[in-house]
């Protein structure tokens, strides 16, 4: 899974990265079932997560990398209830990442 | 054996992604679209995370607490507003409050300032999404033909083009309420001169001062770079570029307004004057909030 070890060495980026390249990576735009949502990357707790925000009425998704007992990666939402969405939309920004290694 | 959202987790993991929530459940307040001075309200800020290239973002409340102020504490709530807003002295004059929410970068390192301690070691940035100053046009005498002495005021409200939020230069302090245990840190904005500020010196006319605007290089360098006093002074005192900027007027009701950012024309305001039209085009839609 070579592509998902990317997305982690993106998501543990330190943030001189994330700083001097901010915009393109704090915040950015995606196309999710054919709607913009803008994605934000925060450090809570010195750990990421990511906030996004839908173009209509469906409220704000907040999604982070979990691991399971075997230690492999999977998106998840916070709080729990909106796992679907946090896969889809996390495969998307996995794909970003990876698009701007 | 935990679950979490249906997916196997291991209790350690699942006992992080719980507090995880409680932590995400606290950032709400990046929604808010105005913070008022005034009001010392809580302010979005990047804080470093001690011996890391990395931040938190959290929110301080914004007017700097000092320990002491003539040498008496100021270690309670009460103090506090006395501190900020004033009280009346024993011969029943009164005592002006102390403003602490600008921290000029002049006077940053000066020996015995109080923000002098806090510019060496702990320097946040603050998020904004843009912020409000008053542009204050004289009106002539019609008998006299001289300025009248009070100006009619007109906000503005001013941000970056191209940037959905930035970040400004600040300083960060902790303060304990000893008597309920109250823990806040507080956190100042630094400023400097617009006297030249091709843009700044138009719409905050009066006192003719800035919030330290910082691209990403210098943001970077306040948060995490080991500065010395001259470098703290020169990145503190650094004016972002009026051809990066722009402004708008709006609503005097502005800060009760929903959208307290939208553009608003004044029959009577002349506009700023830049080279074309540069700085002043408002935005068609509502600024970003940051999140």
């Amino acid at each position: 899974m070579t592509r998902i070890t990317d997305v982690e060495n993106c998501l543990s980026l330190n943030c001189l990265q994330l700083l001097s390249e901010h915009l393109l990576k704090m915040v950015f735009e995606l196309e999710y079932k054919g709607e913009k949502i803008q994605v934000h990357r925060l450090s809570i707790g010195a750990q990421v997560v990511f906030r996004i925000l839908f173009s209509d009425k469906i409220a704000p998704l907040v999604i982070t990398r979990a691991k399971n007992p075997n230690a492999s990666k999977f998106w998840t939402s916070i709080p729990e209830g909106r796992q679907k969405e946090a896969e889809e939309v996390g495969a998307l920004i996995s794909e970003y990442f990876n698009s701007i290694a | 054996m935990c679950y979490y959202n249906g997916q196997r987790v291991t209790r350690d993991e699942y006992i992080r992604l719980k507090h995880l929530e409680k932590l995400v459940a606290r950032y709400d307040f990046l929604n808010r679209d105005l913070v008022q001075g005034f009001d010392y309200g809580l302010k979005a800020v990047c804080k470093p995370l001690e011996g890391k290239e990395d931040f938190d973002i959290v929110e301080m409340e914004w007017g700097y607490l000092p320990d002491k102020w003539f040498g008496k504490p100021i270690d309670t709530r009460e103090k506090v507003e006395r501190f900020r807003k004033g009280f009346p002295s024993l011969s029943g004059k009164m005592e002006p409050g102390i403003t602490t929410l600008n921290a000029m970068a002049e006077e940053l390192l000066l020996s015995g300032k109080i923000y002098r301690e806090a510019a060496l070691q702990r320097r946040v940035l603050i998020i904004s999404t843009g912020f409000y100053e008053w542009r204050h046009i004289y009106r002539t005498n019609k008998k006299t033909g001289q300025p009248l002495k009070t100006p009619d005021k007109y906000p503005y409200f001013i941000t970056l083009k191209h940037k959905p939020y930035f970040y400004m230069a600040g300083i960060w302090k902790p303060w304990t309420d000893t008597v309920t245990g109250e823990y806040v840190e507080t956190c100042a904005i630094i400023t400097t001169d617009a006297t030249a500020h091709k843009l700044m010196s138009q719409v905050h006319n009066s006192k003719l001062r800035m919030p330290t605007i910082l691209n990403e290089d210098l943001a970077y360098e306040w948060l995490f770079g080991n500065l010395d006093e001259k470098r703290i002074l020169e990145i503190a005192a650094t004016p972002y570029p009026a051809e990066e900027m722009q402004a708008w007027s709006i609503k005097k009701d502005f800060r009760q307004s929903l959208c307290p950012a939208d553009p608003f024309d004044y029959a009577d305001l002349q506009p700023l004057e830049l080279d074309g039209d540069e700085g002043t085009k408002a935005m068609a839609t509502k600024p970003h909030t940051l999140f």
